[in-house]
């Protein structure tokens, strides 16, 4: 009987069945006979890399040249003895062709010597390219892990990921390969492995900033929690009993939200952005950063900041650009907390704004600039989040990239009546100049440095 | 001296023979799944400050990414981490154990994966993950519990925690899986949701 398994399960493969030596590798599909499928097979080091072009067993090279896997009739054998020993993990792939993905692949199974069964397509859509399982080493034995995810990318992306380089060899099977990609164009790849990131820790050395992250800062929030006895003032207590938030709110481009007023003011609106920095990899694992990776010398340092208007008609900008940091306690009221590029990468950089003051703010258009270096927003890949007591996060990703712009502008937090509105922007711009122009803010702008 | 590398059930001093540690930094990573098909993974660590009957006694003893400090401050969390890339702790909780209030008698550290079952995802897509704890005042690195291969169709997981015996800080490492996600995990601890 064998043994079925769900997405993320593991199982034995040989821990009980020592005699076994060879595995049949069944790959079984329903679709349309329009679409075509292909297995392949990565043979894979401790780095989850191939290292060599000729472990990717596929359709031109059908067999490994160890002779442990062989490739025949999208089935796949692999002779267990035979594996080298530098090759901890076989992972056995799914491409599909053209314009197909596999939302259009239906009862998608693997079987191996019907020992083991995954239904792998329960979860897929818009992929064109899967790792369906991987066979891998764990402790003197063989292992079974139903993976059954992939890649948007095609061929290519999957290539990508285990270290096939395909953009300059012939060898490598053109019709996929030049596929175009659904997902925006990937950041300008260095065609070297990127192994050599030890370059590029998180830095903290060239990148002086005027002033360090504060805690004592932030006296309201503080209060807020730990004055009163429960139930407080602060959370989603007041109007739905006692019911703790698990919820975040993602907002969508153009959609708007409103802060939840709990008291007779907001809270502290704290507006954080968050982004990942080119990382040096972990032994194992890391393949983020090199899927995305770019350049990875590049460093990338997001400055985030903030146009506001006040009731009075006063305007400004708060950000360490001409060290505009502003003041919670007298106008604006929003005040930038200092660069934080120590390594604390879950701290990302936190304006905050007095709601006891709200009702003096018109607007607030929240904006990140890239300081130095490249504007690669998709390795930055960076995300928002306005936290107000009472209120559920609001989470807004830096989900659209393709633009080379050095500004961006995230955010429109509006007063209505009392409280803010919330509004996902991310648009680009050439500089805080334009991002003025576009929303009217009307000041008067000459470059600074900081 | 080197942490002390755990294995599942593995109980620990953390306070006996440190007569001076007072805070200590609890780091949680993981690593997420490298495929760009199918949703985002964001996965989310929290502490529950919990009574004898392993209850908390106030919602706002569950510390998170709404709730990132208890009202003693004894327990922070260093806030939330969207993408779990990178290197190093993806979240970070810091205990001032001097602060700990005396009903409270363990603290659970936990990973949850966000909206798990609408995004199809479990634990078993997630690699390396660990918790370490940290003397923050030295950086020393005191105790790791690697998770390894013990989960897959949990979307969440009591990672460890510290509880008192005889006026002492223990850790336990505890590694258990909860497949009925956050909302049930947070249900066990007494907390309202």
């Amino acid at each position: 009987m064998a043994n079925e398994l769900q997405r993320g399960q593991k199982a034995d493969i040989t821990k009980n069945n020592p005699a076994l030596k060879k595995l049949n590798i069944a790959l079984n599909w329903q679709a349309d006979s329009s679409i075509e499928l292909d297995t392949s097979a990565f043979l894979l080091g401790d780095n989850g890399k191939v290292a060599d072009e000729s472990d990717f067993v596929f359709y031109s090279n059908p067999a490994h040249s160890s002779q442990s896997v062989r490739l025949a009739n999208n089935q796949l054998e692999i002779d267990l003895l035979k594996v080298p020993s530098n090759v901890n993990k076989i992972a056995i792939t799914l491409t599909i062709y053209s314009r197909h993905n596999f939302s259009q692949v239906k009862n998608a199974v693997i079987n191996v010597n019907d020992l083991i069964t995954f239904k792998f397509g329960e979860n897929l859509s818009s992929e064109t390219a899967i790792v369906v399982a991987e066979i891998y080493r764990y402790k003197g034995e063989w292992k079974f892990n139903a993976v059954g995810a992939g890649f948007n990318g095609g061929l290519a992306a999957l290539c990508k990921n285990f270290g096939v380089d395909v953009s300059d060899d012939t060898s490598a099977p053109p019709p996929t390969v030049s596929q175009p990609k659904p997902q925006p164009a990937a950041p300008p790849q260095s065609t070297t492995p990127v192994q050599s990131s030890a370059t590029s820790t998180p830095s903290t050395e060239n990148i002086r900033k005027p002033m360090r992250l504060d805690p004592p800062s932030a006296p309201t929030n503080r209060q807020s929690i730990s004055s009163s006895m429960p139930p407080p003032s602060t959370s989603s207590t007041s109007d739905t009993s006692k019911r703790v938030d698990l919820k975040k709110v993602e907002l969508k481009k153009g959609e708007k939200v409103s802060l939840v007023k709990t008291g007779a003011t907001l809270g502290e609106i704290v507006i954080n952005l968050n982004w990942t920095q080119p990382q040096k990899m972990r032994q194992s694992g890391g393949f983020l950063s090199r899927i995305f990776g770019g350049s990875q010398s590049d460093k990338i340092d997001l400055d985030l900041a903030c146009l506001y208007e006040l009731q009075d008609g006063n305007k400004g900008v708060v950000q360490a650009l001409g060290k505009c940091f502003g003041s919670l306690e007298k106008p604006p009221y929003i005040a930038l907390d200092g660069d934080d590029r120590t390594g604390a990468k879950t701290t990302g950089e936190t304006i905050r704004v007095n709601g006891k003051y709200v009702d003096k703010i018109k607007r607030i258009l929240v904006f990140t600039f890239i300081y130095e270096g490249v504007a690669n927003w998709q390795q930055a890949d960076g995300v928002v989040t306005v936290k107000c007591p009472g209120s559920p996060d609001i989470i807004v990703k830096m989900d659209e990239y393709g633009s080379d712009l050095p500004n961006c502008g995230i955010a429109l937090l509006e007063n209505q009546g009392g409280t803010f509105s919330v509004e996902k922007i991310v648009k680009f711009y050439q500089s805080t100049r334009y991002l003025d122009q576009d929303f009217n803010w009307g000041l008067r702008w000459t470059s600074g440095r900081k | 001296m080197a942490a002390v590398s755990l294995k599942k059930g593995a109980k620990v001093d953390l306070t006996k023979g440190r007569p001076n540690l007072k805070k200590v930094l609890v780091g949680l990573g993981w690593d997420i799944n490298k495929y760009d098909g199918g949703k985002a993974f964001d996965l989310d660590a929290a502490a529950f400050m919990l009574g004898a009957n392993g209850k908390v006694t106030d919602n706002l003893d569950f510390v998170f990414f709404n709730n990132l400090k208890d009202p003693s401050g004894a327990v922070q969390h260093m806030g939330d981490n969207l993408t779990g890339e990178g290197e190093g702790d993806d979240e970070v909780i810091k205990i001032d154990l001097s602060k700990i209030p005396a009903k409270i008698e363990k603290i659970d550290f936990t990973v949850t994966i966000y909206e798990a079952v609408e995004r199809r995802q479990n634990f078993g897509q997630i690699e390396n993950a660990y918790i370490r704890i940290v003397d923050d005042e030295t950086g020393e690195e005191l105790i790791r519990y690697d998770l390894g291969e013990d989960f897959s169709v949990e979307t969440a997981v009591v990672v460890g925690e510290i509880y008192r015996r005889n006026n002492e800080w223990k850790f336990n490492a505890i590694g258990s899986g909860w497949q009925e996600g956050f909302a049930a995990l947070v249900r066990n601890y007494g907390v309202d949701v």
